[in-house]
């Protein structure tokens, strides 16, 4: 079946809410000192925006999120994380720095509906209420380690790793099943 | 008989008739029926027998404590034992059956064990099969594991789904009667997030059956005045169906929802259960009642007071023709006066109390009802169900004076407020001498993360019983509440209504009073466990002083309903048994959940698929879809062997291993952990980690590490590789990828923190396929690219290059002893590399191999294992690795204890290899004996085999083992006894017996 | 079922997003320490019901390692503070120090 909207997903299921589990994102880890203002400098000059706030999560053209004082993830479109890589490279060069290509090491899903934050509120023992737009919280899903952010009121993405990309699409499915609507968001 | 009343009922609905079966008997009740209220209806008091005696069991409660009424719900995938009949609701179809009983209700063989009750007493399993000792294997426990446990175990999978859900709350309140309500209502204003849950289906608790008005209002629109006011704030939620059923840590507590029980067909998942953090939590549970302690107070027909009335208000059933009610309080008058009104005679309220009861028994008496004050029911007669009751005076040893017919008792013994969630996490009780009662101590409630108190009781489970006292309660006990968590009230001071005056209860612990031991020994405390007082009074003579003790002795409180009702009762005769106040002997611990909840409940959605996260590598699917023979290795699967047709999996790994040493085996290497570490201070880290030196390795090059453990002991092992001047690649086994990148970061951030390194697992970026064979070179040279010949990529070396059209790293490294490449590919081209391997080394008979093959080629080489030759006890110089560490190094994690006395002394046992004399194959784990025996009077032992194999290439038995001053040993013959009692001799190796020169892999 | 805040990324951490380390500020004996030493480094550990120092990995997380201060016995939290030193923080110790009178842990008190 060839449903433009589907172009890009690996595969999705509706239930209560839509979840798709997309094909290709680029994702570039980046190790560094965060203070320095030479690294920022640096970072804004080839990434084009300032390092986000601590858990904060940059939505650009290239997202930036936040995963710990010393590393970010820049999202991107998967054939540019080399160029990217390869800028940065060249920008840091004198700093002690790390940039590692991800993009093959992770998996990208994206929740939409209305009762999107309630399905992760079955998953992660997270207060989603409180969570904003913009934020970014890594914590695990069930038995795995993911991160989430949302996109919108209704809308939710999460990255986990490759392999239990399977295991996250089930547990995605599972608490999404029609009927299984808590009603407390 | 018990039966439905011509009208009333506020639960059910007349109109919607419902069927249901009980042991295959076809009744009907009503739609709003609980089981118990529809057994009784239908004149179904036996609902089942009791666990250790047998007898005949009635319903005694309408609620969660429910001791008796214990029923085998539903059938095959839908089967669950042990279910209350009294909190199951009715639905069309619903099947039950009672349990404990053989080969009916009616007739039970167990109950010969009644007859025998005088020599079955307290501790009699103890004492009876302890001796003779080889009685208890073939004859005690086959015949307690045949009598234990009441209901069936499920014979079929639950195909019921079910699921967590974690929530926040400010403030949590539990129970939905109307002191929940009332504290939610104060606090509602606040805005503070609020949830509210009440386990049975319907809001306002007793209020509706204790009450007809509350101030200008009835009770029943005065609870929906509430819930509806309740309903308009955005900020409260409420759930009924949903049980609190435990309190934790900071603030954790577990909500239990049913979604589904009361439906016949079941829509979505059938429990939720809340994982919910609360800053504050209020418990509302309100109290229960307790039974009386009178001889034969276990026959069926004997209920709690305060159930009979609400069969009669909430259901519409009258539980006999004529009830007696037995009190020793003024609460079960109100029982009296409702059967009354309902038209139920009520033959007589005895009344334990000298002085009798105040307003409530003044309107007993003005509705003609016989009220006899001082006095007890000294016996009951009737079996399977109540026929009439002798009294007494209650100060009096039981010479029965009078004979009253009934069918049913009303019994109340007073009130116990229900602190199990108060005192789940911490919250101490104390004992009101006044109330007869265990009430929460509010200067030593439990306490959060930030030592303040975060669990408030109100209400009657707060020890208030009055109506007036417990709407006070409610709202001022949830002032405090509301600011404890950030909320501002206007604090208006409540105004307390007049109300009847009660007479005070009377602790009455055994009626009557001087009742002989013949009398005690037929008045039960625990109902499920037939736990009775002479029971609870052996204990005490036997000196089992502590509750604690005496519960376990004598299984009192042990039941499924954990002593909701026999606690308080039992506690009483401990205490004057022990001649100790009833404070000084103390509770037992109160543990959750509340009341059982499902097992399906806690497992949520791990079950089938999402039971355990299972990792898959890019070509899994490829493995699957091929025939592989899967293992689980840590959480990922990977392929065992690849059988063929009706192949044995010895016979494929044969044939993986043969194809691989003759021309070409590919293995998917990409579980393998690879990290990556970078900075000025890499060099300088890794020499710290490994005990060999990495620092020195050069750019483009390989070598194999070992890793140690503070402690000494071997971890991990693999090869590293310099990528360039500040980076190396950690290649860890598949089981380390996690755990030795923790053990990195762990040593960064804690140890070394200003040292400049980072670490990332870059372990899932790459698919990491094995071409291993003497044809390895030829296939990829055949696919193109980057020059592999062995000038252009030496033993031990790696470069980054294109082959075909693939990104590709390739080591140059060997762990089967063949000329072998491990090539890295971004793992999104893992599959379509892997199948143009496949597809190119056609011509060279490309055989895919699995784990069990890469072993085989490993151990014929004599490479260690992780997790084979070691098991957290073995140093790397005890496998003969002493190449792999650096003498010249200060330092290294794990280089202090390896100097230890035990960790030096030389007849530590060693790696060798070892060859049966007669080709056969060791069985791992075996351990080789030596003359003489242990302390233990044990044979002595020299050494074990820690990998064992059968090598299709030496076409014999090859095993690896430790053995004391092993390698000074060769060619001597050590034995190894087997299991059936035969025994293997092997003779002592070197453990490397494949190409000990290393000419193949260097080619 | 604790809840720790990562002192690194702010998170109010839920227990099952952590994992334990063990007791906190242990100071390492490599070559040439004597054997009490290295026993003690290896072996000997506080067990202590009231205040505790203690070692956490935000590992569901930011990842980073952090110490907690806490009473083993009620479970109160003084706080949480960065693995990156030798010793608990003034204010640390102040706040034990008022909740828990006469307190000792090691050498502290």
């Amino acid at each position: 079946m060839s449903d433009k909207k589907n172009e890009g997903v690996v595969r999705s299921y509706s239930g209560y809410v839509k979840v798709s589990e997309k094909m290709k994102t680029g994702m570039l880890t980046v190790r560094g000192d965060f203070k320095s203002s030479k690294f920022k400098t640096s970072f804004t000059k080839v990434v084009g925006t300032k390092l986000p706030k601590d858990r904060k999560l940059i939505l650009a053209k290239n997202n930036v999120a936040w995963m710990s004082p010393d590393e970010l993830l820049i999202l991107c479109d998967y054939a540019d994380v080399s160029s990217l890589s390869q800028n940065l490279q060249t920008e840091l060069k004198d700093q002690h720095h790390m940039l590692v290509n991800v993009s093959d090491a992770r998996a990208l899903f994206e929740i939409s509906g209305s009762g999107s934050r309630e399905v992760i509120a079955k998953l992660a023992p997270v207060n989603i209420a409180t969570l904003e737009i913009g934020e970014i919280r890594r914590t695990r899903f069930s038995q795995i380690a993911a991160a989430f952010w949302l996109t919108s009121a209704t809308s939710v993405s999460v990255i986990c790793f490759s392999s239990v990309a399977d295991y996250m699409f089930n547990l995605l499915k599972t608490s999404s099943m029609p009927n299984s609507k808590v009603g407390d968001f | 008989m018990s039966k439905r009343l011509a009208e009333g009922g506020l639960f059910i609905d007349r109109n919607k008739p419902i069927k249901f079966e009980f042991n295959g008997k076809k009744l009907s009740g009503f739609e709003g029926d609980t089981l118990a209220s529809a057994l009784l209806s239908n004149d179904q008091v036996l609902v089942g027998r009791s666990f250790k005696y047998h007898r005949p069991r009635g319903i005694v409660a309408s609620g969660s404590e429910e001791p008796n009424a214990l029923i085998n719900l539903g059938d095959k995938e839908k089967f669950e034992p042990n279910q209350r009949a009294t909190t199951t609701e009715l639905f069309d179809g619903l099947k039950a059956a009672s349990q404990n009983h053989w080969p009916s209700l009616n007739f039970d063989i167990g109950v010969v064990n009644n007859y025998l009750a005088r020599f079955l007493p307290a501790g009699f399993y103890y004492k009876m099969f302890i001796h003779p000792r080889p009685f208890w294997k073939y004859i005690y426990e086959p015949f307690i594991r045949q009598s234990a446990g009441l209901g069936r175990a499920p014979s079929q999978k639950d195909h019921s789904q079910y699921e967590h859900f974690y929530a926040f709350y400010d403030l949590v309140i539990v129970g939905g009667g109307i002191s929940g309500l009332n504290a939610a209502l104060t606090a509602a204003e606040s805005g503070l997030k609020i949830l509210i849950i009440e386990q049975t289906p319907e809001w306002g608790g007793r209020c509706l059956v204790d009450f007809s008005t509350i101030g200008d209002e009835t009770s029943a629109e005065y609870v929906s005045r509430l819930v509806s006011e309740l309903k308009k704030f955005q900020n409260v939620t409420m759930r009924s169906r949903m049980m609190g059923a435990g309190v934790y840590d900071h603030g954790y507590i577990l909500g239990y929802e049913r979604l589904n029980d009361h439906l016949a067909e079941e829509d979505g998942p059938r429990h939720r259960l809340w994982r919910i953090r609360a800053k504050q939590i209020i418990t509302a549970t309100g109290s229960i009642e307790r039974p009386i302690s009178f001889p034969s107070n276990d026959i069926p027909g004997i209920m709690l007071a305060s159930a009979v009335r609400d069969y009669a208000v909430n259901f519409g059933v009258a539980t006999g023709n004529k009830i007696a009610v037995y009190t020793n309080n003024d609460d079960a008058y109100r029982t009296a006066i409702t059967l009354n009104e309902v038209g139920v005679e009520v033959p007589i309220i005895v009344d334990a109390r000298g002085s009798g009861g105040g307003a409530l028994a003044e309107r007993a008496k003005a509705l003609g009802i016989r009220v006899e004050n001082g006095k007890a029911i000294s016996k009951v007669f009737g079996k399977k169900r109540v026929e009439a009751i002798s009294i007494c005076e209650h100060k009096d040893s039981g010479k029965g004076n009078e004979k009253i017919a009934c069918d049913c008792i009303a019994m109340s013994g007073g009130w116990s407020p229900v602190v199990h969630l108060y005192s789940h996490c911490g919250g101490k009780l104390k004992w009101d001498e006044k109330m007869v009662l265990f009430k929460p101590d509010s200067s030593a409630k439990p306490t959060s993360h930030d030592g303040l108190p975060f669990v408030t009781a109100v209400g009657s489970a707060n020890g208030f019983l009055l109506i007036q006292e417990v709407l006070k309660d409610a709202r001022e006990g949830c002032l405090e509440v509301v600011e404890a968590s950030g909320g501002k009230v206007k604090k208006e001071s409540f105004k307390l209504n007049e109300q009847e005056y009660e007479n005070s209860l009377e602790a009455i612990w055994i009626a009557p009073q001087d009742a002989d031991i013949k009398k005690r020994s037929k008045i039960w405390l625990d109902f499920q466990n037939d736990v009775k007082i002479n029971d609870v009074e052996l204990a005490a003579r036997e000196g089992f002083e502590s509750v604690e003790h005496t519960k376990r002795y004598t299984t009192l409180g042990m039941a499924t309903d954990q002593g909701k009702l026999s606690n308080i009762n039992g506690l009483a005769i401990l205490s004057s048994s022990l001649g100790k106040e009833i404070p000084k002997v103390g509770t037992t611990t109160f543990r959750p959940p509340y009341t059982p909840i499902s097992l399906g409940s806690i497992g949520g959605s791990a079950r089938d698929d999402l039971f355990q996260p299972v990792r898959k590598t890019p070509m899994h699917d490829w493995h699957e879809n091929n025939g592989a023979y899967m293992e689980p290795v840590g959480q990922w699967r990977r392929p065992f062997c690849y059988p063929q047709a009706e192949e044995t999996y010895a016979k494929a790994v044969e044939r993986e291993i043969n194809q691989t040493r003759s021309s070409l085996g590919i293995l998917d290497a990409s579980t393998l952990g690879k990290l990556l570490v970078t900075g000025p201070d890499a060099g300088k880290f890794l020499d710290m980690l490994y005990t060999n030196m990495m620092s020195t390795l050069k750019i483009g090059r390989c070598r194999y590490g070992l890793m140690c453990s503070e402690n000494g002991f071997l971890i991990d092992d693999g090869v590293v590789a310099r990528i360039d001047d500040q980076t190396w690649l950690c290649h860890t086994t598949t089981g380390g990828a996690d755990s030795i990148h923790a053990h990195m970061e762990e040593w960064l951030q804690t140890e070394w923190w200003d040292w400049k390194v980072y670490v990332t697992n870059v372990t899932e970026q790459y698919a990491q396929i094995g071409v291993v064979g003497p044809n390895a070179r030829k296939l990829l040279e055949k696919i193109g690219g980057v020059d592999v010949s062995r000038e252009a990529l030496g033993f031990m070396e790696w470069k980054d290059g294109n082959l075909g059209k693939y990104d590709a790293r390739i080591f140059r490294i060997s762990f089967s002893g063949e000329l072998s490449y491990e090539i890295a590919v971004p793992a999104k081209q893992g599959l379509a590399f892997w199948g143009e391997l496949i597809e190119a080394g056609k011509e060279f008979q490309v055989m895919p191999y699995g784990t069990e093959a890469l072993h085989v080629m490993r151990a014929e080489k004599g490479f260690i294992m992780i997790g084979d030759e070691t098991d957290g006890t073995v140093i790397p110089q005890d496998l003969n690795l002493d190449w792999a560490i650096s003498k010249k190094k200060v330092d290294y994690l794990g280089k202090r204890a390896q100097e230890r006395s035990f960790m030096v002394n030389p007849s530590r046992w060693k790696l060798v290899g070892l060859e049966t004399l007669d080709g056969s194959v060791l069985p791992d784990g075996a351990y080789a004996i030596a003359d003489g025996v242990n302390p233990n009077g044990q044979k002595t032992t020299q050494g074990r085999i820690t990998s064992s194999y059968f090598s299709p290439t030496l076409r014999r038995g090859i095993a690896m083992g430790l053995v004391m001053n092993g390698p000074d040993r060769s060619g001597e013959i050590i034995e190894f006894p087997k299991i059936d009692g035969t025994v293997i001799r092997a003779k002592i190796t070197s453990p490397v017996f494949y190409d000990p020169d290393g000419e193949k892999q260097n080619v | 079922m604790l809840v720790f805040k990562c002192p690194y990324c702010g998170i109010e951490a839920d227990e099952t997003e952590l994992s334990p380390g063990g007791e906190a500020h242990l100071k390492r004996f490599g070559p040439g320490s004597s054997d009490e030493e290295l026993e003690g480094y290896l072996f000997n550990r506080e067990n202590p019901k009231g205040v505790h120092f203690e070692r956490w990995r935000h590992v569901y997380g930011c990842g980073k390692w952090f110490h907690a201060a806490r009473c083993t016995s009620t479970l109160e939290v003084f706080g949480t503070y960065s693995a990156q030193t030798f010793e608990p923080p003034k204010e640390i110790i102040d706040i034990i120090k008022s909740k828990r009178p006469g307190w000792k842990w090691r050498n502290l008190s």
